[in-house]
């Protein structure tokens, strides 16, 4: 009984660790003071006005939700035929493209920001959304191979075998056997993919620029010379599109698979 | 004409040759057994016959035609496998459904097909559960159902027993068997287990060591092995150097022209004083054990250097008992004589 209090309080105590800073973030969005404040001064909603009202605020909250999508998309397409391939075949130089691929883990995106610029310049990818792209598909498609591979075991691939004994092709087995499968994998790594690229800050600096910019870059030039409310309205709003997002996610795939056992 | 053929074919794995030169032919509607101890490449010639492995050399056709390098799901065969490898998202009618609707048949009469393929195997009731809501012995059936639910020729089935308990697989032999002779397809069924092989097969494919040893019906499998391995793997027997002429038994350890094959329930043991009657072989030895299962009794003589293995029905008589002098006999007719000398 003792036991299952504790373990009650414990939980409960981890939540208010995860869920506290939010609350102050939002907390000081609304307050009334020219400064942040929290817990506010008052409520008011003028600091979402402010930000809404600018356009480079709204301009690249838009391009960071692009570029955020297009980057978890081309990751996918890139990180699932990868796994496969390192799942289901053994070729020369196997746990070298592992490693490759694997490595901007490890890698501070720093490094890989500067060395994008750097060589990225000859072949256009410079200050531009691709060059973004490009740099942002480095950093996040390990996260999905990451989720993905330990999926691809060898129950799966018998099941694979399986379809194709029933007269399923390579790309019909795909969809209907394999990707059922590993779905929660897909899933979760498109989301951790998604928001790494989202709140990217080191990687996206060296090709941002005035009109192009990502909402956390714009939100760190902002920080360097003034700090008012509107950044925790700028952050507040982030949250709540998560939390948006989540939902949408909830109702159409389902998030069950996160606390399924099997 | 011949359903199956597999011509010379070879496969290897970096440097381990998993088959060396197979060639096996099946009828319509046969039920052929690939016997043999795990690693004798059983299971590699299967998934062969499948498509899961390209072969290294050799051809595999089906009714004349080449299916040597078609891709599995091109092949008009269907495989039952060893883990049932049922899709766990789909339900049980929509795993059954799967093969008739990969085949381009509607939904409703993939459906159709589907129920009656698991009427066939006794799971009517079954068909909107789930893979994982069954027992193994269920899961078995629906792996069954599916395989057989767009009427291939050819059922490939890999050790589909082997998980099943003991009971349940008695059971299910019997019922794989009656299902097969219904439908009427040929069944080519990989397994470890002798007795499964001789209570189900028309033929048995004795395999070992990447070769087919000997192709032929379960009896002869058994009363004529054709090899110091089937003699040795198939049941029991007591493998004695002998001079082909005279079926004299040599000491342990000499070479003779031939090697005697000797199954113990031809063999006697007589105490002394030995009532040895024409035509009989005589050896004399020494009890060393006797071990009683209940049903039958197996007695082990020590004579000329080997071990002789007699059975006798029911416990041992009180008239035998071990360090025992006796006389082991066995009729001439009893013995099957193989090539080559004993090691």
């Amino acid at each position: 009984m003792a036991i299952r209090v504790l373990v009650r309080l414990v939980s409960l105590l981890t939540m208010a660790f995860l869920v506290l800073p939010l609350v102050v973030i939002i907390g000081a969005s609304l307050t009334t003071s020219k400064f942040l404040a929290f817990p506010p001064e008052g409520l008011t909603l003028r600091w979402y006005e402010v930000v809404i009202s600018d356009p480079t605020y709204v301009a690249s909250f838009v391009t960071s939700t692009l570029l955020a999508a297009a980057a978890t998309l081309v990751a996918l397409l890139l990180a699932l035929p990868a796994a496969i391939a390192i799942a289901r075949f053994d070729f020369p130089g196997k746990a070298t493209f592992s490693g490759i691929l694997l490595s901007p883990l490890v890698l501070p995106h720093l490094v890989l920001g500067a060395a994008l610029l750097q060589f990225g310049a000859p072949l256009g990818l410079t200050r531009n959304f691709t060059a973004l792209l490009v740099g942002h598909v480095v950093i996040i498609t390990p996260f999905i191979l990451r989720t993905v591979l330990p999926l691809l075991t060898q129950d799966q691939r018998s099941l694979e075998e399986a379809s194709r004994d029933l007269g399923a092709g390579p790309f019909e087995t795909f969809f209907l056997v394999t990707l059922p499968q590993i779905r929660s994998g897909v899933v979760s790594g498109a989301i951790f993919a998604f928001i790494t690229s989202f709140i990217n800050v080191e990687l996206s600096i060296f090709n941002t620029t005035g009109e192009l910019n990502t909402i956390p870059v714009q939100l760190f030039n902002y920080v360097q010379y003034s700090i008012d409310p509107s950044i925790a309205a700028v952050s507040a709003a982030t949250i709540l599109a998560a939390v948006a997002a989540i939902i949408v996610i909830d109702l159409t795939i389902g998030l069950d698979f996160l606390s399924d056992n099997d | 004409m011949v359903l199956l053929a597999v011509d010379n074919v070879s496969k290897s794995f970096g440097k381990h040759q998993a088959l060396r030169d197979v060639s096996l032919t099946i009828e319509p509607g046969e039920f052929v057994s690939l016997l043999g101890p795990s690693g004798c490449g059983k299971t590699t010639l299967l998934r062969m016959i499948a498509g899961f492995l390209q072969v290294n050399r050799g051809t595999i056709t089906i009714e004349g035609q080449d299916i040597t390098h078609l891709p599995p799901h091109k092949r008009p065969l269907n495989t039952v496998f060893q883990n049932y490898a049922l899709f766990p998202h789909l339900s049980v009618l929509e795993n059954v459904a799967y093969g008739p609707r990969r085949a381009g048949v509607s939904k409703a009469e993939a459906a159709s097909r589907a129920r009656e393929a698991l009427d066939l195997v006794g799971l009517s009731d079954f068909s909107s559960r789930y893979p994982r809501q069954m027992s193994g012995g269920q899961q078995q059936r629906v792996a069954l159902a599916r395989a057989i639910v767009n009427k291939p020729k050819l059922l490939l089935l890999d050790e589909p027993l082997s998980a099943l308990d003991l009971q349940l697989r008695k059971r299910m032999q019997i019922e794989l068997k009656e299902i097969q002779e219904k439908i009427g397809v040929a069944f080519v069924f990989v397994t470890h287990d002798q007795e499964e092989a001789m209570a189900m097969s028309d033929r048995i494919a004795v395999m070992s060591g990447g070769r087919i040893e000997q192709v032929d019906i379960a009896t002869n499998v058994y009363a004529r092995p054709a090899t110091r391995f089937v003699a040795d793997f198939i049941g029991e027997a007591s493998l004695l150097p002998v001079e082909r002429q005279t079926l004299r038994v040599l000491p342990e350890g000499s070479t003779g022209d031939a090697m005697a094959v000797v199954r113990p329930e031809h063999v006697s043991v007589l105490a002394s004083p030995p009532a040895v009657r024409d035509g009989q072989l005589t050896l004399d030895g020494r009890i060393e054990t006797i071990v009683g299962i209940g049903g039958a009794t197996t007695i082990y003589v020590r004579a000329e250097g080997h071990l002789i293995l007699a059975r006798r029905l029911g416990l041992a008589g009180s008239d035998l008992s071990e360090g025992q002098p006796v006389t082991v006999a066995f009729d001439r007719e009893a013995v099957h004589l193989i090539d080559g000398a004993a090691s």
